[in-house]
């Protein structure tokens, strides 16, 4: 499974609290235990008040989600929907990729599903929809995926906010803000440890890891490895976890990539889960949430 | 030192006096192989010399191709239209010889152009072996592994061992000679004579061979150069029986290193394939692209002004602008989306290790020819690791021992020692950090590395000598540095251009509805959001997609597709 950029670790909270939104309930519809794992550590408390208490909910299988079950969970009427649906089948870094008809990146039909039911039934309460994903490299899975949905996406940058490349796609049915002139110009640099050097002021591919320890890191690297044998792959995660028994620094020596240590925590699971919450496609979802926090913010 | 020109004027064959064996345009009597049949076993005696006695060359190897017509290799012949635009036709190589070329099957094109058999000499016709027929591009296009193996040995049998400069010599001296049958055979040479102007057309044309040629030469003992040892027959050796001394020949080259051939008024591309060149990366120049005097790189107009990055190249005001107004960015994969050869965005696949800019297919194939563009898309497109130079994952005839790979510490390319530039005489030690001579000499990679060594632009290339590879720190790296004001300008503009599209959309929230939901979050104590990260299970969806159970969801255009009846 290819990492999933914003929902599931809980980094759209973060996103929202950060920018002052109080949240009262928030649906963590994640199948990978150690996501919601990683959630429920970096967002148990209140966070200020921001957070109301038990907020927290989750929800194993996004097949299985009815309004029925929205409602049982207490997430009625919703205000807002993100989807980060997998890119595996959309990505220029697959080979072969199937497009949105794929076995892994079909999630997406699903998530329309989900929400054209909730257009027409939310007890006519408005209801703002984002959806992220990679910008697909093929012309005609760019059309498979906007039919999906039929809305024009945005075609978003993400080194304009941090301090990696990503072209990804947002479709949203809020009208987008315009990028602020004080963003600042993260380099890969600034977010090195000081013993790395960067070759170049934003790095070109950025792994991140799960927590699960089954095999996931281990796939994204060897993809990545098969095509860009020789490239400078910068591998966010901390220095201990652990990957099918190898650290990982030892499964990129094995791999013969070269990596970036971010961040050398301890091991801890908060270490791991800070780490990991820290979502790279965090810059490019605020600015497209930016009409609705600016509504919403308290 | 006063400049003469050369001793030896380039020949004008008059009308008539084509060889015209098998339709072969270049003039009678010339060292060319499409008379190597024809000589019926009497077929003249390349001169053979043998300098360095520790170069073995091993046993011609007779392959055939296979009888099943399904494994038999594919092929794709490139060459320049009358409109000067590199076009490519499919074929099936029916039959193939190292020295007479191959009988390709083409297959129908288009209309007006049937199925038809040509024999493709690789010496004299452009061309470009190609990995399958059906598709051309794309990472996912299938490659016959069977057509591979079949085609790449057969292309390069005589190549097979040949590391040492003496086989580098041959090739330059074939290359003049070549070039030379080249500009015979051309029409509009006819009448018009060929003189030595003092017009500089940098490294991306004529002088480029000639200075290979001239940094090889170098490399020849003069003890070697007793005119004796020279066989005075057959075509290429003209020039030194005129020469006479390796001085003589090196004040030539150098004369005409530092001064240009003036093409003819109203001269188109002229590529030239350079026969018997081992392979493009050891020897740096294959093919040559000699652009008209004043015509636009990219389309073939009235040039006006200089290209930003090709010194040698022009551009029309239209192209010029075209560059003027492009905002250079790069994907997450670093490959630029505009090709910083002719500034077309959308089409940029390879990219050099040297300088990080982008080229496309149409210019590496412009700026490299088809062998460069080869080497390129294996560069890019081949799973398997092979020795940058020969393309090769084992060196067969590699003596005990150096029949290994050696791993560069900065760019990650594995050599055979034999191929690396200048040869390793003994592999490092098993834990010793090495770096290849291109690291050495122009740095470890800035970039992360594609398909190229060296680009046209940086200058650089793989495997000319290494201390004549020229050193350039202040050079501008197009892609190195983000440009972050330009990227947020051009995020704004898609901004803008979604937004647009959304005004016409009529399921978009509107400010009210923003402020009904933020009064509603403020009743509730907060907004209740779900978020929807699944994966790794098929659903049923997409068969309800193909069975049209999926209906615009309103009427407006932008919104005119799904919405779901349940």
């Amino acid at each position: 499974m290819y990492y999933c950029d914003a929902a599931g670790k809980g980094t759209l909270l973060g996103i929202l609290l950060r920018a002052g939104v109080r949240v009262r309930r928030y649906l963590s519809i994640e199948i990978d235990e150690n996501a919601r794992r990683v959630c429920r550590i970096n967002y148990g408390s209140t966070y200020g008040g921001l957070l109301a208490r038990d907020a927290l909910r989750f929800f194993g299988d996004a097949r299985a989600l009815t309004i029925g079950a929205l409602k049982s969970l207490d997430c009625w009427p919703v205000d807002l929907l993100m989807g980060a649906t997998p890119c595996n089948d959309l990505s220029g870094c697959n080979a072969d990729p199937d497009g949105v008809h794929g076995e892994e990146s079909s999630l997406i039909f699903d998530f329309a599903a989900l929400y054209f039911e909730l257009k027409v039934n939310n007890d006519a309460h408005p209801l703002a929809m984002l959806f992220e994903n990679v910008r697909p490299p093929r012309k005609h899975h760019q059309r498979e995926m906007l039919g999906v949905l039929g809305l024009p996406p945005l075609d978003s940058e993400a080194a304009v906010f941090e301090a990696a490349r990503r072209r990804r796609w947002l479709i949203s049915n809020m009208r987008f803000e315009h990028v602020p002139s004080d963003t600042p110009n993260k380099l890969m640099q600034s977010v090195l440890n000081p013993h790395a050097v960067a070759l170049s002021d934003k790095g070109c591919c950025i792994i991140t890891s799960t927590l699960s320890g089954a095999g996931e890191t281990v796939a994204t690297a060897k993809a990545h490895s098969s095509r860009n044998r020789g490239r400078e792959l910068v591998l966010c995660a901390p220095h201990s976890t652990e990957v099918r028994g190898l650290l990982i620094p030892e499964m990129c020596r094995a791999l013969g990539q070269p990596f970036y240590e971010v961040d050398s925590a301890s091991g801890s699971e908060g270490g791991k889960a800070n780490l990991l919450g820290r979502s790279l496609a965090e810059g490019q979802i605020r600015h497209a949430l930016q009409s609705f926090i600016t509504a919403c913010k308290q | 030192m006063a400049l003469r020109p050369p001793s030896v004027e380039w020949e004008i064959v008059p009308a008539g006096t084509a060889c015209g064996y098998r339709g072969c345009t270049l003039p009678s009597g010339h060292f060319g192989s499409c008379q190597a049949a024809a000589l019926d076993g009497k077929r003249r005696q390349k001169p053979t010399a043998h300098w360095d006695a520790t170069v073995e060359r091993p046993a011609k190897q007779k392959r055939k191709l296979p009888q099943d017509t399904a494994r038999r290799p594919l092929v794709t012949v490139w060459y320049l239209s009358d409109l000067g635009v590199p076009e490519l036709w499919h074929g099936m190589v029916l039959r193939a010889c190292p020295r007479e070329g191959m009988l390709v099957r083409f297959t129908a094109m288009a209309e007006g152009h049937p199925e038809r058999e040509l024999w493709v000499v690789p010496s004299e016709d452009e061309w470009a072996w190609g990995h399958g027929s059906e598709q051309t591009s794309g990472l996912a296009r299938s490659r016959p592994q069977a057509a591979r193996e079949q085609l790449q040995p057969i292309c390069r049998a005589q190549l097979q061992g040949a590391r040492g400069w003496p086989l580098d010599y041959h090739a330059c001296v074939d290359t003049l000679s070549s070039l030379r049958l080249q500009m015979q055979a051309s029409g509009w040479m006819q009448g018009i004579s060929v003189g030595i102007s003092l017009e500089g057309i940098g490294h991306a044309g004529l002088t480029y061979l000639v200075d290979v040629s001239t940094q090889l030469l170098k490399r020849v003992p003069l003890a070697k150069w007793n005119n004796s040892h020279w066989p005075s027959h057959g075509d290429w050796s003209l020039r030194l029986c005129v020469s006479h001394s390796p001085t003589a020949l090196l004040e030539l080259l150098q004369l005409a290193q530092q001064h240009v051939i003036k093409w003819p008024e109203g001269a188109r591309e002229v590529l030239v394939k350079l026969a018997g060149t081992p392979t493009y990366a050891s020897c740096g120049a294959k093919v040559l692209v000699a652009v008209g005097a004043s015509m636009c790189f990219v389309c073939g107009h009235d040039a006006e002004e200089s290209h930003p990055h090709l010194k040698a190249a022009l551009l029309c005001s239209v192209c010029q602008q075209r560059f003027t107004d492009s905002i250079w960015e790069c994907d997450s994969e670093l490959l630029g989306y505009r090709c910083l050869g002719c500034a077309h965005e959308g089409a940029a696949p390879h990219g050099c290790r040297s300088c990080g800019s982008s080229l496309c297919e149409r210019c590496v194939f412009t700026l490299h020819g088809p062998l460069g563009l080869q080497d390129a898309r294996m560069q890019r497109f081949s799973m398997s690791v092979t020795c940058p130079v020969c393309k090769q994952a084992d060196d067969r005839s590699a003596p005990a021992g150096m029949d290994v790979r050696v791993v560069c510490c900065a760019c990650r390319q594995e050599w055979h020692p034999r191929c690396h530039c200048p040869p390793l005489t003994s592999l490092p030690g098993p834990s010793q950090r090495w770096h290849c001579a291109h690291c050495i000499i122009s740095g470890p990679p800035r970039l992360p590395s594609w398909s190229m060594l060296g680009c046209a632009l940086c200058e650089v290339r793989g495997g000319v000598e290494p201390s004549h590879l020229p050193l350039r720190a202040d050079e501008s790296i197009p892609h190195s540095r983000f440009d972050h004001e330009a990227a947020c300008k051009r995020l704004n503009a898609n901004v803008d251009a979604t937004n647009a599209a959304l005004n016409a959309c009529s399921c978009v929230l509107s400010q009210s509805d923003l402020e009904r939901i933020a009064a509603c979050a403020r009743e509730r104590n907060g907004v209740t959001v779900a978020s929807y990260c699944d994966g790794e299970k098929p659903t049923r969806h997409p068969a309800l997609s193909n069975a049209a159970l999926f209906t615009p969801c309103c009427s407006t255009p932008h919104c005119s597709l799904l919405s779901v009846l349940l």
